[in-house]
């Protein structure tokens, strides 16, 4: 007979939660160092210290679930990787305040601490059973993120030196896109097409479109990242193709939520809906404001995006993670999540998007309280797995 | 075999889970199994299966999924039963 699931194959909550809780740290920091500073160095407190830490925060819990292999020491592999990216990224970002050469320091920390967690997931994933649009898209995604890696040591040790060359300034938005629209935006394709049709009831997209999103971006990354080296024509040419490749992987995905069961609304929806709203912007904005481009693809796109998955994956991680331990009694995922509140942390961020890609000090306050809120918000669902994680298992007093 | 049908199609995570963990409570081998009617792969369920000692067979049919769970000893009998609703 059925004896109860006392056992799960999926990594303890407390790896991911590292990830998380280093995500919130960063954001705070960048809100209080737009109060003074909004070059590239504090652009990065965003692009690793939050949207990467939360992509390595879900990555490795999507992994054993989506793709059916696992870290074998979860927790030690999220401490690894998590410490040297960590200081790694506190002492890239000072060294531009304080010492430049402090920059070569920081530089290792980030290839060890990224390299080794992105060489290891790339590893796991091709050794994965099966795979999907989803797993692909993660494989092209990881080894984007290790190019981009690679490059940002180049230029980052080169700045370090004092020696900028004249590879400095060709390497650097090829850096750039490889980061934003091979790491970042292929892993968001990749993640979605798994939680909208899971947390948003609508059916799946065709397994086709999703692979020929997959696919046809990928390629146009390679394209983008090589044409370049041919000429500056063939680089513009790749590159629009790509943002207008985002734009249609925006609209079948607009509209796959628009084909939900349930006409639920509800402030997570409204996140994606921006997130993905914002890449129709990105053609435009490329000719005319660079920075602009910049806000609106990283706040605008990635980090709507990512907010909305924290809202849903933090709450079910937490029900899944202490149900599985044989608890019934537990609130629900909507009774851990205030809507008022993540509704209102959803206009703080758009405000503070705005405002960023403007007159970036005014966006200071409002993306310190972006990020007190969200942090507030999920505080609850955390709280209540470590409640339960206190209590006894009613399996064990069987 | 007695079919328990568990349509998950419209419901919300963490319904789906619960319901079919619920109904494979009262899943007997040789008796029954779990045929569960969803919109993707209920890949976090499947995962919970393996230390369970609880199989499962998936057939996509168009934009459905249907996930058969049975015990080990049964696997023939449910091969056979799904072959000949499909035909
Ligand atoms: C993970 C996501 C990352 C994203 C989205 C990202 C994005 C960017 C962007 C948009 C720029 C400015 C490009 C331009 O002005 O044309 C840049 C510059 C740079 N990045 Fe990254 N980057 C990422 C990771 C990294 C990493 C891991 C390193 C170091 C190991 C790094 C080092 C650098 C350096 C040194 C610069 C030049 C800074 C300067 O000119 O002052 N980046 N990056």
């Amino acid at each position: 007979m059925f004896q109860g699931v006392s056992l799960d194959q999926a990594p303890p909550f407390e790896a991911p939660l590292l990830f998380f809780l280093g995500a919130l740290f960063f954001g705070l920091l960048g809100g209080f160092a737009l109060f003074f500073d909004s070059s590239i160095a504090t652009l990065h407190l965003f692009t690793i210290g939050v949207l990467m830490m939360v992509m390595f925060g879900a990555l490795q819990q999507m992994l054993p679930v989506v793709v059916g292999v696992k870290f074998e020491h979860p927790f030690k592999a999220a401490l690894l990787a998590f410490f040297p990216i960590f200081f790694g990224l506190v002492l890239f970002w000072s060294a531009f305040w304080l010492k430049l050469s402090l920059l070569l320091v920081g530089v290792s920390l980030l290839l060890i601490g990224i390299g080794g967690f992105g060489l290891v997931t790339l590893f796991k994933l091709f050794k994965a059973p099966y795979t999907s649009p989803t797993v692909i898209a993660m494989r092209l995604s990881l080894l984007f993120l290790l190019l981009a890696l690679l490059l940002g040591a180049h230029l980052g040790s080169s700045l370090g030196l004092m020696k900028v060359g004249k590879s400095f300034e060709l390497l650097l938005p090829i850096h750039a896109l490889l980061a934003g629209f091979g790491w970042i935006g292929l892993l968001i394709v990749g993640v979605s097409f798994q939680v909208i049709p899971m947390f948003y009831v609508t059916p799946e997209m065709e397994e086709k479109k999703r692979k020929l999103l997959v696919y046809a971006l990928g390629f146009l990354v390679v394209l983008s990242t090589i044409a370049p080296f041919i000429h500056p024509k063939a680089a513009l040419i790749a590159f629009i193709t790509l943002l207008f490749g985002y734009l249609l992987y925006a609209l079948l995905t607009l509209r796959q939520l628009q084909r939900r069961k349930r006409a639920l609304k509800e402030p997570t929806i409204l996140f994606w809906q921006i997130g993905l709203g914002s890449l129709f912007f990105l053609p435009m904005l490329f000719f005319f404001d660079p920075q602009a481009f910049a806000i609106v693809g990283i706040f605008g796109f990635a980090m709507s995006v990512v907010f909305g998955m924290l809202y849903k994956i933090i709450p079910f991680l937490a029900w899944f993670h202490i149900s599985s331990r044989g608890f019934f009694d537990m609130p629900t995922m909507k009774e851990m999540i205030s809507e008022k509140l993540a509704l209102i942390q959803l206009f703080t961020h758009i405000a503070a998007t705005l405002l960023l890609a403007i007159q970036p000090p005014l966006a200071a306050p409002l993306t310190i309280l972006s990020f007190l809120l969200l942090g507030f918000n999920l505080l609850r669902p955390v709280r209540i797995y470590f409640d339960y994680k206190k209590r006894p298992s009613p399996f064990e007093m069987r | 075999m007695r079919e328990i049908v568990v349509d998950t199609r419209e419901f919300e995570p963490p319904a789906p889970m619960q319901m079919v963990l619920s109904e494979l409570q009262s899943m007997l081998p040789n008796q029954s199994f779990v045929h569960q009617i969803h919109r993707m792969e209920p890949t976090m369920l499947f995962n919970r299966l393996k230390p369970m000692g609880i199989e499962f067979i998936v057939r996509k049919d168009g934009e459905e999924y249907h996930i058969y769970y049975f015990y080990p000893e049964d696997r023939a009998k449910i091969q056979e039963l799904i072959d000949v609703s499909r035909r």
